[in-house]
């Protein structure tokens, strides 16, 4: 096992630990890690010795997203569908996790945003800790909540996914907990010792797995600015239901004016407009659909992002914040009212002469996987 | 072999213990060791764009509707529940009439809160009306209570006001009943009347000394009755009454009156009491209204058509009554437009379970030791429910066209408004109950329990087949209003123009004799066939009315005595229009998969109807030998059908979340582990069983006659119960809202009969068995060349030969029919068992187009027997329900409180 390898695999007994490797990069995606999580994920699937599967990431963060830099390069040299390809693989890993047979535990110790949580959420258990991170921070880069968000956001209790979706709002451990994005939660010093238990339990019966999780879990305590106290909620629940984009923000400015009022406001006027409503739009829909639909959707979606041909937020708002970082996007377009429902809905419509999203067939799916499709 | 046997079970063991799949083996098990779900999206394929479809189907606001899904799914209010993992919203059923209604308008309160009426009655225009129509429809779909609640409302109470009112009564009421300051009701029907709104008898004088209106109750059968929202809720209603000026009745008009004050209290001079529980829709509170000199200002007359001066003079644009009383109901027809869209929409949520549940289900192998059979896979599955499909999306595009003239109308249109919306209503809502009924039989036990939907839907929309117009009184509407549109033409020597008659201008349509498939399947054919009937029933009724006025009869009576060609032509005109709706549809759609299974859905549309409809035979349009082929492409359509079935109805954009449990994995919904201590959906049905004697030298003539019956009589029993022919009048749709009520018990005893077409074999299983029995009976018979001697078997070839045979054991007096026609003669002085015997034989032909025959004579002649007849089913009194008796007494406001007769006993 090569220690510069990007995925870290260790086998122990009928358990497989895979560690995302790129520390430096926040364990960003490559399109390398990809592939090999895929292809791991595949085999672990058919081979009958192994029972569990863990996932983690070296260092600070599980996982910062996937590596978009790479991708903007792409469009840059005029090759928008290297990076579909991209997307393509990811979404295909997403589905794999979504409709495992055997149970995926996630560690998230540290930052969990966009594609990392497109490679935890989707399993059956998800641990967080005080030192978790969690955001969809796509809107401000042009992009929308994909890797499947539209599936688990939109099944979040209440509105609160179109909050986090459109916000980029950051949740700790507590908050994820609350709202059911983690399963579990325990301090991250009794990680060594859960894991030591996981690797012994030689079964692949998720009540099993429950079992032993259930003995280490807390329940924290929400943190005073927590968007997950009830009132917060409410506010949430009146706002974020609304039928659009213009709706919403003109619900939370007929609310009574404080810190989180005035914080969300803000976020969503730095947000691209396209990407907001792209963004309502895909989850509204994600709420009525299976996991599969889902990301062939977000899948078609994202070609056109990557394409341009509606909007070019995308490339300028990795300009803005990831390569240039002036932090000062001029988005196109500028206006959410400049931004039509035509223009919308031409975003779920198929891109020409591209194919759709391919999932791979499923077999003997658990009946918790079966629900989701 | 013992070594496959302990193999086996210790698969089976293995796989109750570590619920793992089974392993892959090289033994020769066909069979799944264990029974197991699997999703039919994982062994199914769509041919066409299901999203694509589903906008074409919805044909506006889908964005508008899956947020007020979304807005559904995420509160609690919403009864959300978890079956197999996932997430099901629908009413709690079982709750108390009482939580279901407090419940229904806690979601008014939160849908209002959302925002989801904004504009229902403030804004105008097409696009705000089709928003408001689209909303109703994904309420409707959640529940009917809610969207009925709505529609009274917003529909009723609001629309009433806009459009009957003027300015004064707009600015007053308005914005107020958007935001639900008042909440509104509409008091139209009595007890004494309801269809038939100009018998009303509650009265309106006018007191010029104080400048008000003072209504009253002057008798029993005037009480306000089934008044949507009156029980409970309702601050202010509409009052339908004769208005008398001067000592002249003016007709009917519309009032607004308070009925409760801001904090629910009942204002003086009005007594309400509840109409009770009921069959469905107990999240709506039907009340009943008394007025007693009841005083409303000058200004609640709703005077868009006429006034009162403040002296008390009368004064109206139109002179004419008759034209005065049609100018004020017209807008009305906005209940009707609903009811067909909503009835559609409750349609495919029980053909998606259905079929869903038909492509996951097997049952029996066809092979000795051959894996189970899906299904949807029996070709008499497919033709019990594509035809529905096929149906359901023609009615979806019939609905979405009568929205747009709706929403699109003009004064001119609204005659033409009327007349489709009044066709359209009966035939969409009788094809729900249709629809329904056949979904829920073809679930099996599955279907009579609650949380999987179907069964219970019956008697939620069970009420549409009545209110807003019974559906015969709407039927017969539509063939006035025809005749009268045939004869101003014919009069005036004009050319027909509107209501799509226009085809009689031209010659009538020639139908090739011999029909091969492609020509069954041509648009051009499937048209001609359908304007030859309306036009020849329509000549034919024009004609037989003509007669009878000629001989001194009144119209109303001509009409009255040619009921049967009335409905037939209603009915064809009916079926003409949805025909055309479709074919526009298909004809807009570019070349591609979905323009292709369009059309297969249109031609089993097309031919199913003609299949159905016993007119094309009895009056001569098409040959026997025609009709047969048409019946062969039926089934080689379902066929053609089947593997677009899971798409077609995953197009109808139903979220998985508004489905029942079983249209799902209904193995793990139903699984040990999901559970749940104190929850018990499933309704206890009354059962009781068929008790038969049997030697052993009898056995097998029991099986087969038990067979036959159980299935026949059940059936039986539920269309008597409720029949979803518009050709049958029948009792739950014969009492009309009456019928709803459980205490009348005819609607109650639908639900607790229903699940006798399944349990103890299910009824088309059966049927089959019959005529396998009979089968295997004939071969041996002829082969030996001996005669027949059991189970009453005639030497006669039959083309269906259950019904045939069923039919046979019933009127054993009568000679076996054999297919070629023959003339019944009537013997005179018949005995009434002799002629009831004779009904019974001759409904069974008419109804059956193998045969052909008028009964209408013969309804005549048992008219006078009737109440001896049922009297002679010996059924108690006290076991049938009060609508049997005196209704008026037992609904008079002064018994209402049971104590009366309770001390009597005492």
């Amino acid at each position: 096992m090569a220690s510069h390898s990007q995925v870290l695999v260790e086998e122990k007994s009928s358990v497989r630990i895979l560690t995302l490797n790129r520390p430096k990069q926040l364990n960003a995606l490559s399109f390398q890690m990809i592939s090999r999580l895929l292809q791991l994920f595949l085999a672990y699937e058919e081979d009958p010795s192994v029972k569990l599967v863990i996932l983690k990431g070296q260092g600070r963060a599980f996982c910062a997203g996937g590596d978009v830099s790479a991708v903007v390069r792409d469009i840059g040299q005029g090759n928008w569908r290297l990076g579909a390809k991209f997307f393509a693989d990811e979404y295909m890993l997403n589905y794999v996790m979504a409709t495992y047979t055997k149970p995926q535990v996630s560690i998230l110790n540290g930052i969990v945003m966009g594609g990392g949580a497109g490679v935890s959420v989707h399993g059956p258990f998800r641990i967080a800790t005080q030192n978790t991170v969690f955001a969809m921070p796509e809107t401000v880069l042009g992009l929308f909540p994909d890797v499947g968000a539209s599936y688990f956001l939109s099944r979040l209790p209440g509105f609160f996914g179109e909050y986090v979706g459109l916000t980029g709002a950051r949740l700790d451990g507590a908050d994820m907990l609350a709202c059911g994005l983690a399963t579990h939660y325990l301090p991250s010093t009794r990680l060594t010792a859960l894991e030591a238990e996981l690797c012994r339990v030689d079964s692949s019966d998720p009540t099993v797995v429950s079992a032993i999780l259930d003995a280490y879990t807390q329940n924290p305590h929400l943190k005073q600015q927590s968007a997950y106290h009830r009132q917060v909620l409410d506010v949430i629940d009146r706002c974020f239901s609304g039928r659009t984009v213009e709706e919403i923000i003109a619900a939370l400015e007929r609310e009574a004016s404080d810190d989180w009022i005035s914080t969300t406001i803000r976020a969503l006027k730095k947000a691209s407009p396209a990407s907001l409503k792209i963004s309502l739009r895909s989850i509204r829909e994600g709420r009525l659909q299976g996991v599969g639909q889902c990301l062939s959707r977000e899948y078609r979606m994202v070609c056109h992002v990557l394409k341009g041909d509606i909007s070019k937020d995308f490339v300028e708002g990795c300009r803005a914040i990831l390569i240039d970082k002036d932090k000062n996007p001029k988005w196109e377009p500028w206006r959410l009212e400049e931004m039509k429902d035509r223009m919308v809905e031409q975003y779920f419509k198929r891109v020409e002469e591209e194919e759709d999203l391919k999932l791979p067939a499923r077999k003997n799916l658990p009946a918790l996987a079966m629900a989701k499709l | 072999m013992s070594e496959n046997r302990a193999l086996q079970r210790a698969h089976i063991l293995a796989n109750h213990i570590l619920r793992s799949p089974p392993l892959p083996s090289s033994l020769s098990l066909a069979r799944e060791v264990c029974l197991q779900y699997s999703p039919p999206e994982l062994n199914e394929s769509y041919g066409f764009d299901v999203k694509e479809m589903r906008r074409l189907l919805d044909g506006h606001n889908t964005e508008d509707r899956d947020w007020l899904y979304g807005l559904m799914m995420q509160s609690n209010l919403f009864n959300r529940k978890e079956r197999g993992g996932k997430i099901f919203v629908s009413p709690d059923y079982n709750q108390t009439m009482e939580q279901q209604r407090e419940i229904t308008m806690k979601r008014i309160w939160y849908l209002l809160e959302k925002g989801v009426y904004r504009g229902w009655l403030t804004d105008s225009g097409p696009e705000a009306e089709l928003k408001k129509l689209a909303l109703l429809e994904v309420c409707g779909i959640y529940d009917h209570s809610l969207s009925i609640k709505l529609g009274v409302h917003f529909f009723l109470w609001g629309n009433a006001v806009k459009f009957f009112g003027t300015k004064r009564h707009h600015e007053k009421w308005l914005k107020n009943t958007e935001d639900y300051v008042v909440k509104g009701c509409f008091a139209m029907t009595e007890l004494g009347h309801g269809s038939n709104v100009r018998g009303i008898e509650t009265v309106t004088t006018y007191d010029p000394r104080t400048g008000e209106f003072v209504i009253n109750t002057p008798c029993e059968s005037a009480q306000k009755y089934w008044i949507g929202g009156a029980a409970k809720h309702a601050t202010h209603t509409i009052v339908f009454s004769q208005l008398n000026i001067n000592g002249t009745n003016q007709g009917v008009h519309a009032f607004i009156a308070q009925i409760r004050d801001e904090d629910g209290n009942i204002c003086p001079n009005i007594r309400v009491a509840d109409c009770g529980h009921k069959i469905g829709l107990n999240g709506v509170d039907n009340g009943r209204i008394w007025f007693d000199n009841l005083r409303i200002p000058r200004e609640n007359l709703l005077n868009s058509v006429a006034d009162v001066s403040p002296d008390g003079e009368y004064v109206s644009a139109i002179k004419d009554p008759d034209q005065r009383f049609g100018a004020f109901m017209a807008p009305l027809t906005s209940g009707r437009v609903t009811i067909a869209s909503s009835a559609i929409y409750s349609a495919k949520v029980g053909l998606a379970i259905a079929l869903r549940y038909s492509l996951s289900r097997r049952a029996f192998s066809v092979k000795a030791n051959g894996p189970e059979v899906l299904l949807l896979d029996y070709p008499s599955h497919q033709r019990r429910l594509l035809p529905l499909l096929a149906k359901t999306y023609a009615m979806s595009f019939a609905a979405n066209d009568l929205k747009m003239i709706y929403v699109k109308r003009t004064p001119e249109t609204n005659k033409a408004i009327h007349v489709v919306s009044s066709g359209l209503k009966a035939v969409l809502t009788w094809h729900n109950m249709h629809t329904l009924q056949e979904c829920r039989e073809a679930v099996g036990g599955q279907g009579v329990k609650t949380e999987n939907l179907v069964g219970q839907l019956k008697g939620e929309f069970d009420v549409q087949t009545t209110f807003e117009g019974d559906n015969n009184v709407l039927m017969q509407q539509v063939s006035k209003a025809l005749f009268a549109e045939y004869v101003s033409c014919k009069k005036r020597n004009k050319p027909f123009k509107g209501l799509g008659l226009e085809h009689m201008n031209s010659s009538r349509p020639v139908l090739p004799t011999q029909l091969s498939s492609s020509t069954l399947r041509c648009s051009q054919f499937q048209k001609n066939v359908f304007c030859l009937r309306e036009r020849d029933l329509l000549e034919r009724f024009t004609s037989e009315v003509a007669q009878l006025q000629g001989r001194g009869e009144s119209r109303e009576s001509s009409f009255l005595v040619n009921h049967e060609l009335a409905e037939d032509l209603g009915k064809a005109f009916t079926e003409k229009a949805i025909l055309q709706t479709i074919l526009d549809a298909e004809a807009k759609l570019p070349a591609g998969s979905m323009k292709d299974v369009l059309g297969l859905v249109r031609s089993m549309y097309a031919l199913i109807s003609i299949e159905e409809d016993p007119s094309f035979l009895r009056y001569g349009y098409l040959s026997r030998d025609n009709v047969g082929d048409v019946r062969r492409e039926v089934s080689k359509l379902c066929g053609e059908l089947r593997p677009h079935a899971l798409a077609l109805v995953s197009s109808f954009g139903i979220p998985d979340a508004f489905l029942g449990p079983i249209a799902f994995n209904w193995v793990e919904a139903n699984a040990w582990s999901s559970t749940e201590r104190g929850e018990s959906l499933l309704y206890q049905m009354c059962f009781f069983c068929i008790y038969v004697k049997r030697t052993p030298e009898t056995n097998k003539e029991i099986h087969v006659i038990s067979s036959g019956l159980k299935a026949v009589l059940t059936w039986h029993n539920m269309r008597t119960l409720q029949l979803s022919y518009p050709n049958f009048h029948e009792c739950r749709e014969s009492c009309g809202g009456q019928g709803v009520k459980t205490e009348n018990r005819v609607g109650h005893l639908k639900g607790d009969y229903d699940g006798q077409t399944t349990f103890e074999g299910d009824n088309n299983v059966l049927m089959q068995q019959v005529s396998k029995a009979l089968f295997a009976e004939y071969v041996p018979c002829k082969k030996k060349k001996k005669t027949f001697q059991r189970i009453g078997i005639g030497a006669h070839e039959q083309s269906s030969p259950c019904v045939a045979y069923s039919t046979h054991i019933f009127c054993p007096l009568m000679q076996p029919l054999p297919g070629r026609k023959q003339r019944v003669h009537l013997p005179f002085n018949l005995d009434v068992l002799g002629i009831a015997r004779l009904m019974y034989a001759l409904i069974c032909m008419e109804e059956d187009p193998s045969f052909l025959r008028e009964v209408s004579k013969l309804c005549r002649e048992l008219r006078p027997h009737a109440l001896a007849l049922v009297t002679s089913f010996g059924i108690p009194d006290a076991f049938l329900g009060p609508i049997a008796f005196n209704w008026v007494e037992a609904n008079a406001s002064l018994v209402f409180s049971l104590v009366t007769t309770n001390k009597l006993f005492q």
